[in-house]
This record gives structure tokens, C-alpha cells and sequence, in this order.
């Protein structure tokens, strides 16, 4: 298991202590869910939700929604009517 | 008192809120000095004269979900300052009949664990033994309610468990409805084909109350289904002695399998052989994928919550840094300083597992498997009405013990929640006798949206 790959696409950094315990402790999960393999799956659909959900659809009508100055209380880096954040590019 | 008895009172002019709530309230504050059940206690309730199904009853909510003004960190310090700027729609739905939010409760953070230890704040204690956990990850839930005789209602959620566990390890009733019969909106997800948010009560009537208010579709969360209806005449004396006779109670063999304590064993068929005498039937079933339940849960619910993470990222709320470096950089600073050990690990293991070349293997064998899981359930209801078995596999244990659990460990200690909540079927825990003073929990099954029916075997015993 790469775990240094695994961990940069989850955006966190890890040290080296926490790279050498989330890799055993990782692996032995892992091998715990291996015997799933066991279990004879063909023709299975495979469940993506427990019961049928009924597509709901709403009119497309324009209602109030809640306020920019709320939706950016909760923000540190809210600037102007906007959210600021590092470069992209 | 009795929430019963307490709506009576208000009903009558014997009680005012406006009197009462701000000395349960100061009672609360003492209490969680103790057990530490309340991330955020509101001191200044609003309380409102509505005339509801809740008139005046003081509500806690699990901390992962939405309370407008009032602070909701789901367990997390990467929301150690988050305060929502709308409410949840069962908070709505709980303030539109009357009810009166006092606190948010403590929890696992992102509700990821089994004991409740894995809190970036409160870590909440068992009532019935301080050094005891109150079980996760909605421990601080059970323990607002089994601290004190308050008649408060408690909401919680639960997406492989979280109900069930602190229910049985506190001893109170912990209802867990069926997926979709509860909106979600404004609850601050985990695992979205899993999570379910439900009631816990000192009663099954106060469960059936509360999940009157809060059932019922809501045109902001697509995956609600659920129909309004009156749940607590389903735990009506008449009513269950009318339909209680005759029905069929299945007990799983696999949940009486090795890693099941011996005395939970027998106190749980103890309460199960006591319905015989409603004229009910009690038969052998077996479940016999059970045992791959428990991977099949964590590859799915870990996967799932790998993705709902994503979200927490320094941006639009939740902790933020100083903006350094590109956007992967500023990210993951943010994301290592804010989430805590269990929520790295599962964040980790989740992307592994969703990652080229593994999705096949661990992601959409484990959604096949659970369809294999519900099969099971779908055929032994075919043979009987609710199913009975021990709701965990042993009595709280001791947080020095908990140490000592690796992580594949604690997983282990789901096995008896994990395939009802695979199967989006409704529970409930019902505490049914102690071992050494500790509580012992039965755990009902339903079929889904058969809520009625395990509230009527809930309420048709006193314990």
C-alpha cells in the first residue's frame, strides 16, 4: 500500500510516525475486508440504495434563498460578496 | 418525570415553560460537569408558547445537525466555530410543535466510532459507571437522558449503529427508523446511503412521539419518503393487546454466535421468551450472510464519508488558515490540522479503497454484498414480524479497556448493529434487565417502515 500516494489525494500530510501506524493499521483492516472475496457475487445487482427511491422532482421555481451576508458568516476568508481562496493556477 | 406526565402538567397551567425550562436547563449545565454529554449547552433557549405535540418539552439534538445560531461542530474541531445559518428540518419540524432545544449533544466526531472516545471535545461519561463509555457515537444522546429524570427527548442519529449502541450501553429506548422516513436536511453527513437520524426516549412512547414530529418528506432532502403519521397509538395498550397475539418473533441464530457475553445471552432470550406470554411465537431464523456484514458496512460507509470529507477545506466554513501556497497545499494544511486521529484513518482507508483498480474489489462488492444482506432480511420477514436479538454483544466496557482495542477491534464490536443499518431497516433498543448493574439492551428489528410494529413490541412489556 502506497500510503504516501493515498494521502495526497486525500489532502493530508502525514509523518513519518503516522505514515509507519496508518499503514499497519490500514493494512489490517484491509485484510479483514478481503473476505468479502469469498462471497459468490455473480448476477448480484449491486445495491446502491437500500429501497427504491422514487426520483422527486420540484418545480423549477425561483424562492428565496438565504442571504450573502449569512451564507458568508461562516467564512474566514469572505471577501466583498465572495469567497477568497488560494490560487488555483 | 415522564415526558407523559409533563405535557399533562403543561397542558393543565401546572407547569410553564418559561418558568421550568431555565431550571432544567440550569440543572443540565450541573449535570454535564459530571458525564459531559453536551458539547454546547444552550443557556438561552427560545421558548416558545407554541400549543404542538411538544408543547414546552426541552429537546437535545446530536451535535451533527443543524441548529440556526447554535453552535454545530459534529464532534469535529474543524467546526469547532460553526454556526449555522438555517436549522435542520426536524429542528423545524421540533420548534413548529412546541419543543424547546437546551443543548447539542456529544459525539464521536463525524459520528466515527463505537465507544464515543473519539471526541475532539466533551468525552461523554456512563451514568451507571463513570469509567464506563456511554457507547458512540451518539453516547452523548443516551447519556442527557439516563443522567437524570428530566422528561427530556433526545435526538440522535445513526448510520451503523450509533443509536442502538449508547441506547443499550446507557440503558434507554433508541429508535432508528427505517432509511428515508426522516429528512436529513441540515444534517451534517457521514455515510449518505446510510445515515439516518431517529429519537431516543426513557420510553417507547416518547420515542413514538418524537418520530411523530420529525417522519415525514421534505422537498429539500430527495432521498425522504417517509409519510406523517401518529406513531403513538402504536404503543397504546388496546391497541397492542389487540394486535400483539398471534405474531411471530425470529430470533437469528448468527446473533447468538461466539463474541455474544454469555449473560447477555441469556437476559436477552430471557426478555424475548417473556413475549410468549402475549400469545406470541418465537422461532429460530438464520441470517446467513451475516457475517460479512461488518466489512461490507465499513468498506461502504467509509468509502462514502472519504467523499462527504472533501467538503471541509478552509473555504466556505469550518477551520481556516492562513491562505499559503497553491490550493492542495492550503487544503491539506488545513484538513491535518482540523480532523482528528479516527477521522484521518477513515478518510484514509475510504480513498484507498475508492482509489483505480480498487473500486471493483472492495466498493461495489460490498454494495452487492449488502443487496445479498437484505435478501436475507426481505426472506425472514416473509416468516415472521419483527426480529429479536442482543443489540450489543456485551455491557459497556471500561475506557481502559477501550485502550487497548486496536482499530480492527473496535470495528469488530459493531457486528450486531451493522446489518439492520446495512439494510436501512428500523430498530430499537430496549433495555431489558443488567448485568452488575451495568444495562443490557434488546435490540428490535422491523421490516421497513414497520416502525409501528417494533414500537408495539417496544411498549408491550414493562421492564
Amino acid at each position: 500500500m502506497d500510503i504516501e500516494k493515498v494521502a495526497k489525494i486525500a489532502r493530508i500530510n502525514l509523518d513519518e510516525n503516522e505514515k509507519k501506524e496508518f499503514e499497519k493499521e490500514l493494512k489490517e483492516v484491509l485484510k479483514i475486508f478481503s473476505e468479502l472475496e469469498e462471497v459468490n457475487t455473480t448476477n448480484v445487482e449491486p445495491a446502491f440504495n437500500v429501497i427504491r427511491i422514487i426520483n422527486i422532482s420540484r418545480k423549477d421555481e425561483v424562492k428565496p434563498s438565504l442571504r450573502i451576508k449569512d451564507v458568508l458568516k461562516n467564512s474566514k476568508h469572505a471577501e466583498k460578496n465572495y469567497f477568497k481562496g488560494p490560487r488555483i493556477i | 418525570m415522564r415526558i407523559k406526565e409533563y405535557l399533562r402538567k403543561v397542558e393543565k397551567g401546572e407547569i410553564l415553560p418559561s418558568k421550568e425550562i431555565p431550571r432544567i436547563v440550569e440543572k443540565l449545565d450541573k449535570l454535564n460537569e459530571k458525564y459531559s454529554c453536551f458539547i454546547t449547552l444552550n443557556k438561552n433557549p427560545r421558548i416558545t408558547s407554541k400549543k404542538g405535540r411538544l408543547r414546552g418539552i426541552p429537546v437535545v439534538i446530536k451535535d451533527c445537525i443543524c441548529t440556526k445560531g447554535l453552535r454545530t461542530t459534529s464532534g469535529s474541531k474543524i467546526l469547532e466555530n460553526y454556526f449555522p445559518v438555517f436549522n435542520a428540518t426536524i429542528v423545524k419540524k421540533i420548534e413548529e410543535e412546541g419543543g424547546i432545544i437546551v443543548g447539542k449533544t456529544s459525539m464521536d466526531e463525524f459520528g466515527f466510532g463505537t465507544f464515543c472516545t473519539n471526541c475532539a471535545f466533551n468525552l461523554p461519561k456512563n451514568p451507571h459507571d463513570i469509567t464506563r463509555s456511554a457507547g458512540g457515537s451518539s453516547g452523548g444522546a443516551a447519556v442527557a437522558l439516563a443522567m437524570s429524570d428530566l422528561p427530556l427527548l433526545s435526538i440522535a442519529e445513526s448510520t451503523g449503529g450509533s443509536i442502538s449502541c449508547p441506547a443499550s450501553f446507557c440503558g434507554v429506548y433508541g429508535l432508528t427508523p427505517t432509511y428515508g422516513l426522516v429528512s436529513r436536511y441540515g444534517l451534517i453527513d457521514y455515510s449518505n446511503s446510510l445515515d439516518k437520524i431517529g429519537v431516543m426516549g426513557k420510553s417507547a412512547w416518547d420515542c413514538a412521539l418524537g418520530l411523530s414530529v420529525i417522519a415525514g418528506r421534505d422537498s429539500n432532502d430527495q432521498t425522504s419518503i417517509g409519510e406523517e403519521k401518529d406513531y403513538t397509538r402504536f404503543v397504546n395498550k388496546k391497541y397492542i393487546e389487540k394486535n400483539i397475539s398471534g405474531k411471530i418473533i425470529g430470533v437469528p441464530k448468527e446473533y447468538f454466535g461466539k463474541g455474544v457475553d454469555k449473560q447477555v445471552k441469556k437476559i436477552v432470550m430471557n426478555a424475548i421468551k417473556k413475549y410468549e406470554s402475549l400469545g406470541v411465537k418465537i422461532k429460530e431464523i438464520s441470517l446467513p450472510y451475516t457475517k460479512y456484514a461488518l466489512s461490507a458496512y465499513y468498506v461502504i460507509a467509509l468509502a462514502e464519508s472519504s467523499t462527504n470529507l472533501s467538503k471541509f477545506c478552509g473555504l466556505r466554513y469550518g477551520l481556516a488558515t492562513e491562505i499559503k501556497g497553491n490550493a492542495d497545499e492550503y487544503f491539506s494544511s488545513v484538513r491535518t490540522k482540523g480532523f482528528g486521529k479516527e477521522a484521518k484513518r477513515r478518510i484514509l482507508l475510504g480513498t484507498y479503497i475508492r482509489m483505480k483498480g480498487y473500486r471493483n474489489k472492495y466498493y461495489l462488492k460490498a454494495l452487492k454484498v449488502r443487496k445479498l444482506i437484505i435478501e436475507d432480511f426481505k426472506k425472514a420477514f416473509e416468516k415472521c414480524d419483527v426480529l429479536m436479538a442482543p443489540t450489543m454483544p456485551f455491557i459497556a466496557p471500561k475506557f481502559n479497556e477501550i485502550k487497548l482495542l486496536t482499530p480492527a477491534q473496535q470495528y469488530a464490536s459493531d457486528i450486531l448493529t451493522v446489518a439492520p443499518n446495512l439494510a436501512g431497516l428500523p430498530m430499537i433498543n430496549v433495555p431489558v434487565g443488567k448485568i452488575n448493574g451495568m444495562p443490557v439492551g434488546l435490540h428490535i428489528i422491523g421490516n421497513h417502515f414497520e416502525e409501528g410494529e417494533i414500537l408495539s413490541f417496544a411498549g408491550a412489556i414493562k421492564w
